[in-house]
Order: C-alpha cells, then structure tokens, then sequence
C-alpha cells in the first residue's frame, strides 16, 4: 500500500514538473538547475515547478497526516484539522502582515512565518483555554479560539487599507501553492519533521484509544499527555500549511476516509498513507490549476473545497446510515 | 505470596479503607449493590482511577512499576467494552500485545483458539452478536498473557449460555498461578464460580470470604434491600427469593 502510494506520488511530483504554460525539458532543466547552467529550461524547472510541487507535496502530505491522527485521538471519522483553532490562527497571522506590512525585510516569506506564529498563539491559547480537561474539552476550546481567530481576521477584512490590500488577501486566503520559493519550504519542511514526529511517538496511543481512553489508560499508556502531543502535532503541521499556502480546505478530512479499508480500519497504519495519500491529491489539484491557463483562474484551496464538500456530504450520509 | 494485595485503598467519595488478598489460583468476585464501588474498584486496581493506599502485586509495589509493565501483569476489561472503527476480531485481539509492543501471531492465535472465535477472525467485530463480542473482548485480554484478569461485569447482558462460557474460561485462566477478580450482579452465579466473594457497600467492605459465609439471608437483607436466601444445598446454588416486592 505505502510503495504503492509511494510510487504513485513519484508519478504525480513527474507529472507536476512537466506541467506548465511553456514548453521545456523539464529533467534536463532540473539537471541544468542543479548543476547551476543558466538555460529557460532551468530556471523554468528548477524556480518555478520545482518549489510549486514540493510545496504541494509538503502541504497536502502535513493536511493528511494531521486528520488521519486528530480522527484517530478523536475516534470521530469527521473531526477536521481545523479543529485546533490552528488554521484561524495561521490565517489571522497572514492577514496581519498584508494589513499592518509586518516584517518587510522578510519579503515573500512574511505572511508564512506570521501565520505559523499566529497558529502557535492560537495553540497557546487552545492549550491554555482547555486546562487538564479530556481530548472533547481540547477541541470545544479550539472550536472557541478558531471562532476568536476568525472573527478577527473578519475584522481585518473589514479595515483593510485599500481595494488591493484586500484582494490580495482574500486570493491568499483562498489557498494556493503559486508564486512561491524555496524558502517556503523551509517554514513548512521543520514543521512536517516536528509535527510529523509527535504523532508518530504516539501511533501505539492511537491504536489503543480504539477501545476507549480507560482501556488504553490500563493498557500503560497515557491518553492525556499522548493526546497533548497528538494535538500539538496536527496544529503544527496545520498551522505551517494554512502559513505557507493559505487555506486548503477538505483534504485532512477526506483523504483518511480513503485510505481506511486498505489498513483494515486501523487508526495506527492509516497515518502514513494519509500523508502520502494528502501529498498526491494536493499536487493532481494543484496539477488541474495549472491546466486553466493564465487569467481567472480557479484557486487550488477552492478546487479542493468543490471536489471535497460533495465527498464529504456522501460521508455524512454514510455515517448517518451506519447509525440508522 | 499473594498475587496483589490491597491496603487501606480509598477513592474520594467512592472507596473507603478497602482491605484485600487474592491468592494465585483464585477467582474473587466483587458483589454489591449499584453504586457500591466495585467499578471504582477495579478500575483503582487498573491503574485507572487516583487512588491512595498501598497495592502489592507479588509483594512489588504497583506504584513503583512503570505504566506498560504495570499493563503485562494486569489486563482491564470495562463494563461496556466498545470499539471505534470497523475494526477485524484479529485487530481487536492484537490491542492485547499493546504492552508488549508486538503482535505475536502465534499467541494471538491461541487466543482466539481458546476462546472459540478463531472462525470470525477477519470479520469487523460490531458485525458480531454480543455473546459472540464478549468472547472476542476475553480473547483481546488474554492475549496479553496478564498473571491477573479483572473484569467489570463481563456477564452484563449475555445469555444464559454466553454467561457459563465466559465463567468458564476465566475460571480456567486462573490456572498456573494466575487469577482473576470480576464484579457481577447474580448471586448465584456468584456463589457456583467464584472461590471467595468481597461484598460491598457505599464504598466499604461489608463481608470478605467463601461464598456459603458472605451470601448469608443477613447480608442479603441489609445490603441488598431483599428477602431471599441462597441454596448451598443444590446441585447448583440457587437463589431462592422469599419475597416478591423489595423489603
């Protein structure tokens, strides 16, 4: 399953780098790029495709991973990653360097780091807010942040300097791995290891949580720390890519779905498919953006909400059938 | 050497000063009551619930066992057993080698083996009866080899025939120095299968002993509000109500 995803992923980063408006070579121009040869093909391949894909990958693969483990603590197939208040918190952080220009000298990175501060504020907060509580309580006071987030970012919306002050921030906010460099990736890069790390630790929590906090509690592990990182981990890895590429909405609630009955349900197995799974639809989304040509064109946050939403409503009654 | 003993255990509001020995072999049934504390018992015993006290298994201090190893000697089966996902009656067995960190597939199959439910082992396990699931709830403790089984009404629910078996195959765990302490609501079942009983009420033990000296018509009386008495003199005990109505 994971090699397969693997190589179905390899297949997809291909496709994404020879997709685009000009025509190029694009393995020579990676090579050329490599070996620092100043050809179209090149700088084409290698500034431009190169960072768009990775950052796609990265992105889709922190989204996926961090539902299928915010499902698993959760033991609710519908629990989104949003859930954390992290993502609010990204956006919010984001809109202020647009609004206030903060950290001119940082350039195109500066919404990306203002949004993973404004994600860890938010988590600060959500931690704070939830106290000693249960995993439920973690989640009621990120619902409660990421409302605070939101009506604060409605705010700025509001007070927006000029026309193009907003547009700019409304077409961010929509979600879009366009535009971007390298030095994105190293935002999101740490924040994948770290966030991706935590849950990780804590795969054999998940496992056992499948049998209720006090099973797993019997059973030597440690639901209330575990759930603490499990939690930190997803607002990392969401907060990063809400930072980096703005909101991209329905991937790390879908894609677990997907991946479920080839890990025969297991809430353990399905957090690395999940990544690679998230990274390869993230990356066939960002692919059809391209496809659109210059012009109006469709954001990537929005295509993944036209495709998603409708997914998500058939899950919705599935589940209420189940329960029926 | 006992296989855990309990000292002056108390629970906030729930358990007061329980005092208690079980002896490898054993099969301790916790009576009493709704709300006497037997769940807060067990659960204590679990590692689950704050308590204070002192809890020795084989004359070691729980405490001062780490958490995982603490779970390789003693395996908890809750009241309402439920699992999320759809999950196979091989995966839910496997959470039994959690503790351990493997998933032995030849120990796994043992448990299975043991408790007959070998045939289902691919199916998800909410798609099974619930006589067949506490079959599968047993196989998932037992195959973490724990020296002691403790089970909060594990009868609650099943039939007549699905209550025997799962007596008999936690009666035939407490074999080879192991043993298993359970709470369950009928008396005579508690008085054929277990070796002593501990009756509670409000938190304290009332009685602590062989069936035939606990379930006396006194006890009954005062802790369970009823007019009744067991016949030890049947081929199985049998409770005999001499009243209808609650006194």
């Amino acid at each position: 399953m994971n090699a397969l995803l693997l190589l179905l992923l390899l297949l997809t980063a291909l496709l994404s780098l020879a997709t685009g408006s000009s025509d190029i070579a694009p393995l020579t121009g990676l090579l050329d790029w490599a070996r620092g040869v100043q050809s179209v093909d090149a700088i084409v391949s290698g500034e431009i495709r190169l960072p768009r894909t990775l950052l796609a990958l990265l992105v889709g693969g922190c989204l996926g991973l961090s539902g299928a483990a915010l499902q698993g603590l959760l033991r609710n197939p519908l629990a989104d990653p949003g859930l954390t208040g992290a993502s609010q918190g990204a956006a919010l952080g984001a809109a202020s360097v647009f609004y206030f220009g903060l950290f001119p000298a940082l350039g195109g990175v500066a919404p990306a780091l203002a949004g993973l501060v404004g994600a860890g504020v938010a988590l600060l907060i959500m931690l704070l807010l939830a106290g000693p509580a249960g995993q439920a309580m973690v989640i009621m006071a990120g619902l409660a942040i990421s409302t605070l987030a939101g009506a604060l970012l409605a705010a700025v919306l509001n007070f927006a300097p000029s026309p193009f002050a907003m547009q700019e921030l409304v077409f961010w906010l929509l979600g879009s791995v366009a535009e971007r460099g390298l030095d994105h990736l190293a935002v999101l890069l740490p924040a994948l290891l770290v966030g991706g790390g935590l849950i990780w630790g804590q795969r054999r929590l998940l496992l056992g949580l499948s049998l209720g906090e006090q099973v797993a509690q019997s059973m030597g592990l440690s639901p209330r720390r575990g759930g603490r990182l499990i939690v930190l981990g997803a607002a990392l890895l969401v907060g990063s890519s809400v930072a980096v590429a703005g909101a991209i909405g329905f991937v790390g609630l879908i894609v677990p779905h997907l991946v479920r009955p080839w890990v025969r349900h297991r809430p353990d197995r399905v957090l690395l498919p999940s990544a690679l799974l998230g990274a390869v639809l993230v990356c066939l989304a960002d692919i059809v953006v391209r496809l659109q040509g210059p012009g109006q064109e469709l954001k990537l946050g929005v295509l993944t909400s036209l495709i998603g939403a409708p997914v998500f409503i058939w899950l919705v009654w599935r589940e209420r059938r189940r329960w029926l | 050497m006992a296989l855990i003993r309990v000292e002056a255990l108390s629970l906030a509001r729930r358990l007061q000063s329980i005092d208690l020995e079980l002896q490898p072999g054993e099969l301790l049934g916790v009576i009493g009551p709704n709300g006497a504390g037997k769940s807060s018992l067990l659960e204590s015993l679990a590692g689950i619930q704050p308590c204070t006290g002192r809890i020795s298994f084989e004359g070691h201090d729980l405490n001062g066992l780490e958490p995982l190893a603490r779970a390789r000697q003693i395996a908890f089966l809750p009241q309402r057993p439920q699992v999320a996902w759809q999950l196979r009656v091989r995966d839910v067995i496997a959470l039994g080698r959690l503790p351990w960190g493997d998933e032995s597939p030849r120990i796994i199959a043992r448990a299975a083996r043991s408790t007959g439910v070998e045939a289902w082992l691919d199916v998800p396990v909410d798609r099974l009866s619930g006589g067949e699931q506490a079959r599968v709830w047993l196989a998932r403790l037992l195959a973490g080899e724990p020296r002691l089984i403790l089970a909060d009404e594990p009868l609650a629910s099943l039939d007549l025939y699905h209550q025997q078996q799962v007596l008999g195959l936690l009666r035939s765990h407490t074999g080879a120095g192991r043993g298993v302490i359970l709470s369950l609501h009928d008396l005579a079942l508690a008085a054929a299968w277990c070796d002593r009983l501990l009756l509670l009420q409000a938190g304290r033990v009332v009685a602590l002993g062989t069936p035939h000296a606990v379930l006396t018509a006194e006890n009954l009386r005062r802790v369970f509000r009823v007019a009744a008495e067991i016949d030890f003199s049947a081929a199985v005990p049998l409770l005999r109500m001499r009243r209808r109505e609650p006194l």
